[in-house]
Parts: C-alpha cells; sequence; structure tokens
C-alpha cells in the first residue's frame, strides 16, 4: 500500500474509529445512551468528546485524524499537478489550501474541548467546527469537478468520480437539510442526524480516493 | 518543496513553536516563572500544557507533531529502501516501528493533559500514565535515532548515501547519547538535583526534534509520483 493510500485510508478510520469508540466507551460508561445516533440522533459528534476519559480519546484520535486529512489534501495537490496536462487553475490550488485550512479549524474546534462544560468555549469549537464543515465541503465539491473536467479531456483520474459525486451531493442535501432545521429551530436531536451524516460522507470522501492512488508512491526521483 | 521535506520541516518547527508559544501563555498567565529552561531547569516541558488557555495550544501542536513524526518514520523506511541498490532493509522496519509506537506513546501522553490534572496528589494515574509515556516516547525515539544513524553509517557505502548527509545525524545522535549517558550517571550516583532532569529533557526533545530536520536536504528528489508506473509502461513499449 503507498503512503496516499495509507493516508486516506486512516484519515477515515482513525477519524470515525474515534467518534464510534468514545461513543462505545461513553455508552459503557452510562453518559450517554445506548442508540445509534445516525437514526435517532441521541447525541452529537462533540458530546461524545467532552467527558473524560472519553475525551482523552477523542481529543487523540481526532486531531491526529486532522493531521492525516492536511497530508491528504497535500497528495491531492501532488497528484493534480502530476496527472494534470495543464496546471491547475487558482481556484484549484486555493481550495487544496482552503482544504488544510479547514482541517486546522478543525484542530482547534478538537483542543478547546473539556470537560468542565461551563468553562468550555463554545463560539471558538462551534465557529471551528462549521468551518470544517461547510469548507471541507466546498473543497471536494471543487475537487471533484475538476477530476471530471480531467476525465472529459482523457486523464487517468482513477475510478472513484462517480463515487465522489455521490457522495458530494449528499453532503449538499444534507447541509440544505440543516439550514431548514435551523430555519425552522428544530429538535437538537434532527440536527444531530444531520451532524453525523455529514461526517461520514467527509470521511467517505477522504477513503474514496485510496484505489485512485494505488501506483501513486514516495519515489527517490534523483 | 517534496512531501517528506514538509514533513521533516514540519517535526522540528511544530514542537518548538508549540513550547514557545504555550511557555509564553503559561509565564503571561503567572502560572510559570519566566526563566530560560534549557539552562535553569525551572519547569518542565509538561507543566507548560497543563493550563489553559495555553493547554489548548499545547495539546493542538504536541498531538500533531506526533503524527507528523509517525509520518517521518515512514518516509524514512521509504527513502531508506529506495536509495542504493533498492532493497528490503528488516533493521529499518523495526526501528520505524518501536519509533511509531513511541509516537502513539506521546499523542496518548499529551491528550490526558489539562487543568483536570490539578492537584496532582488527587489525579496520580493520570501523571503516572503521563510520566510513564512521555520518558518511554523521549528515550525510544532518541535510541532509535541514534540506531539509525549508527547502521546508515555501517551501510553507507550499500546504500549509496554521502557523508554529508550522515554528519548532522551524528552529532545530534552522539549529542543524544552524551545527554542520555548523563543522566544514567547522575541517576546511578545520586547526584540528582532539582533542575537537573528538566534541563536534561529540555536539550534531549531539542536535539531529538533537530534530529527529524537533517534528512529534510535528503529529500530533495524524494516525491510523490507515479513515474514508476510511467517506467514500466514504457519499457513495455
Amino acid at each position: 500500500m503507498t503512503l496516499p493510500q495509507r493516508v486516506a485510508h486512516t484519515s477515515f478510520w482513525l477519524s470515525h474509529g474515534t467518534f464510534w469508540f468514545t461513543l462505545l466507551l461513553g455508552m459503557v460508561l452510562g453518559t450517554s445512551d445506548v442508540c445509534i445516533p445516525y437514526l435517532t440522533g441521541c447525541i452529537s459528534i462533540t458530546a461524545t468528546g467532552i467527558p473524560d476519559p472519553q475525551g482523552f480519546v477523542f481529543r487523540g484520535g481526532l486531531i491526529s485524524a486532522c493531521v492525516l486529512f492536511i497530508v491528504w489534501w497535500y497528495c491531492m495537490q501532488a497528484w493534480l499537478t502530476e496527472i494534470a496536462p495543464e496546471r491547475p487553475i487558482w481556484t484549484v490550488k486555493y481550495m487544496v489550501s482552503a482544504g488544510i485550512i479547514s482541517s486546522v479549524c478543525l484542530i482547534i474546534a478538537t483542543a478547546v474541548l473539556r470537560p468542565d462544560k461551563a468553562n468550555l468555549p463554545w463560539t471558538v469549537h462551534t465557529v471551528g467546527a462549521a468551518l470544517f464543515f461547510l469548507i471541507s465541503l466546498a473543497v471536494q465539491t471543487r475537487i471533484t469537478y475538476w477530476l471530471r473536467h480531467l476525465a472529459r479531456r482523457g486523464v487517468d483520474i482513477g475510478s472513484s468520480l462517480t463515487m465522489k459525486f455521490v457522495l458530494v451531493y449528499a453532503q449538499w442535501f444534507f447541509l440544505l437539510l440543516m439550514i431548514v432545521l435551523q430555519l425552522v429551530e428544530s429538535d437538537d436531536r434532527w440536527k444531530n442526524i444531520v451532524e453525523w451524516w455529514m461526517a461520514l460522507l467527509i470521511g467517505l470522501f477522504y477513503l474514496s480516493s485510496a484505489r485512485d492512488w494505488h501506483s501513486f508512491r514516495l519515489t527517490d526521483t534523483d | 518543496m517534496t512531501l517528506p521535506q514538509r514533513i521533516a520541516l514540519v517535526a522540528v518547527v511544530l514542537p518548538f513553536l508549540t513550547m514557545a508559544a504555550s511557555y509564553g501563555l503559561s509565564v503571561m498567565d503567572g502560572h510559570l516563572p519566566l526563566c530560560i529552561p534549557y539552562l535553569e531547569g525551572c519547569t518542565t516541558i509538561t507543566a507548560t500544557g497543563i493550563y489553559y488557555p495555553a493547554a489548548y495550544i499545547f495539546r493542538a501542536g504536541m498531538i500533531s507533531a506526533a503524527v507528523v513524526f509517525i509520518l517521518w518514520w515512514y518516509c524514512v523506511r521509504a527513502w531508506l529502501e529506495s536509495v542504493g541498490h533498492p532493497q528490503h532493509h528488516p533493521w529499518i522496519h523495526r526501528i520505524v516501528t518501536f519509533a511509531v509506537i513511541a509516537s502513539m506513546l506521546l499523542v496518548a501522553s499529551i491528550a490526558v493533559l489539562g487543568e483536570h490534572m490539578e492537584p496532582s496528589s488527587e489525579h496520580r494515574f493520570l501523571w503516572r500514565f503521563h510520566t510513564v509515556t512521555a520518558g518511554l516516547f523521549f528515550l525510544v525515539t532518541s535510541v532509535c535515532q541514534i540506531l539509525m544513524t549508527w547502521r546508515m553509517r555501517q551501510l553507507q557505502a550499500a546504500l549509496s548515501i554521502k557523508f554529508s548527509r550522515i554528519a548532522g545525524k551524528q552529532i545530534l545522535a552522539v549529542l543524544q547519547l552524551l545527554l542520555l549517558a548523563a543522566f544514567m550517571i547522575i541517576l546511578l550516583l545520586g547526584l540528582k538535583s532539582d533542575g537537573v532532569e528538566e534541563i536534561f529533557e529540555w536539550w534531549l526533545a531539542s536535539f531529538s526534534a533537530l534530529y527529524f530536520y537533517t534528512t529534510f536536504h535528503d529529500w530533495r528528489d524524494f516525491r510523490l509520483t507515479r513515474r514508476e508506473r510511467q517506467q514500466a509502461q514504457e519499457v513495455a513499449l
């Protein structure tokens, strides 16, 4: 397995493994109900990572995963530069930088979590997490359309384009749903469901590149 | 700049920036004294990451740095197996495995830090966990860096590595070895006094971080590419 493939796999499994493990730990320790948040919205992602000792796992796992997201974006940049017959247009280059910024936002949002909820800087956390979701979606959409542009020009971009389109459109659907839920001041449970699904879809987008990168590896070109 | 070069650069810059920022914030908030910890041993690295808001920066920066260290070790393995006559080197696999585990211990060590560990008398388990994992990280990482340098020196000709590419690594490996040896002697002879452990900790962490930078120039032509595949296709044609 190449380094970019490992990064794609680990980005998904580490981030979601962390969510699922902290959720499970919360159920065992009695800080959260026994439920499937993707269906019932019984708990938000943030809430799984607030109390200790789940917080230790959550911070360690998610900040580590965010670093891998950043490396994933560098891999994507290197890959696009390598496969594109012409240099990627400026929006694509800036989108990769934006992808890195979105991961940094999530690092900040995760680092400020602490068990004493009253002193937790909620604004920093909420803004950081929201920016991660919004910027990631914008960047993933732009990259997907750039890949389609390359595919139409006959460039070998791998086999994940259809999956990427499905993931991106599903994310836009959930984002619109979230906006509607905010406007109608819906119950938090519905918002939690949307949050869990959006996180899953973003993670799957990172994972989707693994099969494209099987021959994209570190090589001494000297 | 290639991806491995970025990793080597971030592996040295990120820990130094994080320690400096969190120490500065802790001093400004009055939690730590203003001093030169490298000379006076007035504080530990851990202490800079206990109090909020410095702890936010410390955990974000150091956990990120630990993941970068893992990536650096992965690049080392891939690089050493691609230079000279590409072949499988079991020794580097073993060293990298230990070093990666050590970096994972650093993640665990930092993840538990925060104001919730105060007062320390009521959270002895967390403190012991942090001390053991952080100590193992320092020790194993230094030993792995020393062993890597030693083996690279032995296999210099086989790996086709120039002397200049090992010189910096050798200096930092020797300095780490001397620090570890001196610390062991002080412990064994019971000469330990206030601040000695802290001074060793700061210097060892710095040498270890600087070591990551020594591959920056080695990796100028070490990049992510599909060239291997292209070359194979050209040969096939």
